[in-house]
């Protein structure tokens, strides 16, 4: 289950990513995506390889101080997509319902690559970290076992990824942006509220206010589907206010503005010819600065 | 495939993951519990059969929040219970006799190793 969650949000941003490329008929960066990807991953492998060898001795409260601090640091990655992300859905035309083809900017490209190479990184090394440990109990069988469910996760978490990819298809152009823009937002709600966690957890800053509630009884952290929860939504049984109020001003906040707020379009450049028949492309031509 | 059937596809998968997920029926777990003090954490041994479905139940009653995880190969995750609160972990035993361990802890605070040894007979619950 701990493979399955965490390479869930992993398939889920690059199922985003790969979306937005192919909506916007910029397919043919698939690969420097993909190659992102996989220097991650060599990346993860070898940085848990030095972690499980050199850092052992590293105190819980450090470890943790480092997930909270990379998680903040997510948080601020995922902002950016959704102000992105914003600008770009304000560039279609409402009466836009095709594929364009727009030029993607080179910064624009590498800042999505960066953005799948950061969320591989960063679940890669806490779960391969897991995986190292589980696999090494007593006995080869049950290592091997434990590393082949652990392998099998990760299959299990690109499936579904797969169909978030192939269902995001099915919406219109603008509605795409819209609706992966909002998942952002939820998930890096649940981000500021980890994060904010681990930092509590590792005393770099006190427990903020106390706990109103404990839900644990009901939905208990420990439990798979809790875990769940807590991985993609930034569940928590007993929250300290300052998780609570941290993560309700971030979804609420980011929810509202960015449905609300009218952004100023992207610079895009259309190809000529490019608008699929159906759209207006009169309108969409007049609101398109030409590079 | 039509937007709604896509949908119903992706409920569909969501919730399989969902239910897949919530484990066997509960209250088959022999209880073992763990108190959380001010100095450190008790009982320092444990004992479990091969195999076994346990569930760890943790009391926090110190002024600050603690941990619990398994380490040195022991698969359970880091659990935080916050200062007076309780935490359930269930637990299946492996099954082979062998000797495992949970840290229990305070990140600024003390920290207890407690011995979770696993027999293939019925064990009492510490030795």
């Amino acid at each position: 289950m701990v493979t399955v969650r965490e390479g869930f949000e992993i398939a889920l941003i690059i199922a985003i990513v790969l979306g937005y490329l192919v909506r916007t008929g910029n397919r043919r960066h698939f690969g420097a995506v993909w190659g992102g990807v996989a220097l991650a991953t060599a990346v993860t492998a070898a940085a848990t390889l030095v972690l499980v060898l050199g850092l052992q001795e590293a105190s819980t409260s450090a470890k943790e101080a480092f997930e909270g601090i990379t998680m903040l640091v997510a948080v601020g990655v995922l902002t950016w997509m959704v102000i992105w992300m914003k600008r770009q859905a304000a560039s279609l035309g409402n009466d836009l319902r095709s594929r364009v083809d727009v030029a993607l900017e080179r910064g624009s490209l590498w800042a999505l690559i960066g953005l799948v190479f950061s969320a591989v990184i960063r679940e890669g090394i806490e779960t391969s970290l897991f995986l190292v440990a589980g696999a090494g109990a007593a006995g080869t069988g049950s290592g091997m076992r434990f590393a082949l469910g652990g392998v099998l996760g990760f299959g299990v978490a690109a499936i579904l990824g797969y169909g978030v990819y192939r269902g995001s298809h099915l919406l219109p152009v603008r509605q795409f942006f819209t609706v992966t823009g909002l998942l952002v937002i939820v998930l890096a709600a649940g981000l500021l509220s980890n994060g904010l966690r681990e930092l509590q957890d590792s005393t770099l800053i006190p427990v903020l206010g106390g706990r109103p509630w404990d839900t644990d009884a009901l939905l208990a952290m420990g439990s798979p589907t809790g875990g769940l929860l807590h991985t993609l939504l930034g569940y928590d049984s007993a929250p300290s206010w300052g998780q609570i109020v941290g993560y309700w001003t971030y979804l609420l906040g980011g929810a509202a503005g960015f449905v609300l707020v009218r952004s100023t379009p992207a610079q895009i450049r259309v190809a000529p010819g490019a608008l699929a028949a159906g759209s207006h492309s009169r309108t969409q031509a007049e609101s398109i600065n030409e590079g | 495939m039509s937007m709604s059937r896509w949908g119903m596809t992706v409920l569909a998968a969501v919730l399989l993951m969902v239910v897949g997920c919530t484990g066997g029926t509960p209250g088959e777990e022999r209880v073992l519990q763990i108190m959380a003090e001010q100095d450190g954490c008790t009982p320092d041994a444990l004992a479990v059969s091969a195999g076994e479905r346990v569930r760890f139940e943790v009391t926090n009653k110190s002024d600050q929040d603690r941990e619990i995880e398994g380490i040195e190969g022991m698969k359970v995750e880091e659990v935080l219970i916050p200062k007076g609160l309780t935490r359930n972990i269930p637990y299946t035993v492996p099954t082979e006799a062998t000797l495992l361990k949970l840290k229990c802890y305070s990140p600024a605070g003390p920290s207890t190793i407690i011995e979770v040894r696993v027999t293939d007979g019925a064990a009492d619950a510490s030795y």
